[in-house]
């Protein structure tokens, strides 16, 4: 979801990129990256550019609606870096939520489609 | 399972009630399989097994052909003859791994039957080497494709325009992310992309609108 502002509160970074912000640094998983000190700003809250960059999350900019969205983490990595497969829930054409998880214990193959 | 990658689920649903699946048959309307898996077209599939662990990146996954559809398929074999010669030759390539399908389909009733000992199930070095590179462009391109889809729903579809063009720019080979643009253009709009889809998988490649399976 894009925001409309640059400065986030701790849980809006986290619940927007999945990252934690910690005093050790930006955390997700078992990995901790540390923070340059400009990733806080002066009333504790996230300067989101200071930390996508330093993440490697690059940020698109929409002047005319004063929009950003972040993208995800990249340079010298692969779409997968495991092999676990990711929480995924999505809507069926009901509007009920399916939770990929529940298939465990079996097999799936996944096929995504499209109407183009 | 089926996902839709539709951000109009309308757009998808006449192919969901005709198929009237009995397996999960879900919409993922901001496309984050496309993100999440690397799926640069569709169909394209994955597979993950009992205990979670992807077994095979996305790739190419075609159904193998229904006798149903074979005069579907002959009507279109019919059009593509009749077009121009540099068309016919751009459609071609970009179709030539579509005849694949039945080896999909094969591997995956071998791993079904098989397991862990199925030939094709790779391991996890494999899979993440086979999965798509993420350089900062695509991550870019990413995203500006959220940007675009936002500013769509939300109905500034002609200000979508620009950041579905930007995304195609940096990710050109992602052909989920111009397919997609592409269908929500209005024609009323005119023309609002530089070149037409063929003219693009030509520019592009049209290797890489279907690249072939590696199995």
């Amino acid at each position: 979801m894009p925001i409309d502002h640059l400065d986030l509160t701790i849980d809006e970074f986290r619940d927007l990129t999945g990252w934690e912000i910690k005093p050790e640094g930006a955390c997700r998983d078992e990995r901790c990256v540390p923070l340059p000190a400009t990733a806080a700003t002066s009333d504790g809250r996230v300067d989101v550019t200071a930390v996508a960059e330093r993440l490697g999350m690059p940020i698109a900019h929409d002047e005319q609606h004063g929009l950003w969205a972040v993208g995800p983490e990249s340079g010298g990595r692969r779409v997968l870096d495991d092999v676990d497969m990711p929480d995924l829930v999505l809507p069926d054409f009901d509007g009920n939520t399916f939770d990929f998880a529940t298939l465990r214990g079996r097999k799936v193959a996944l096929i995504a489609w499209a109407s183009w | 399972m089926t996902v839709a990658l539709d951000t109009d689920i309308e757009a998808a649903r006449p192919f969901h009630e005709a198929a009237n699946p009995t397996h999960p048959s879900l919409v993922d309307p901001a496309l984050v399989l496309v993100e999440m898996f690397g799926m640069t077209n569709a169909p394209f599939g994955i597979w993950v097994d009992e205990s979670g662990t992807v077994v095979r990146p996305a790739e190419v996954a075609f159904a193998p052909r229904q006798p149903s559809a074979t005069n579907d398929a002959q009507d279109t074999e019919a059009i593509i003859a009749q077009l121009p010669p540099k068309q016919r030759e751009i459609v071609e390539a970009m179709t030539a791994n579509m005849s694949d399908s039945d080896r999909y389909a094969a591997a995956m009733r071998d791993w079904a039957a098989k397991g862990a000992a199925s030939e094709f199930v790779l391991s996890s070095n494999e899979v993440i080497e086979r999965s798509r590179p993420r350089p900062p462009e695509f991550g870019l391109a990413a995203a500006h494709f959220e940007l675009a889809q936002h500013l769509h729903r939300a109905g500034f579809a002609r200000d979508a325009v620009e950041h579905f063009q930007e995304a195609h720019r940096l990710d050109p080979t992602n052909w989920s992310y111009h397919r997609e643009a592409l269908s929500l253009v209005d024609p009323s709009w005119g023309q609002v992309y530089e070149r037409d889809m063929l003219s693009e998988v030509a520019e592009v490649g049209a290797e890489t609108f279907y690249p072939p399976l590696d199995m």
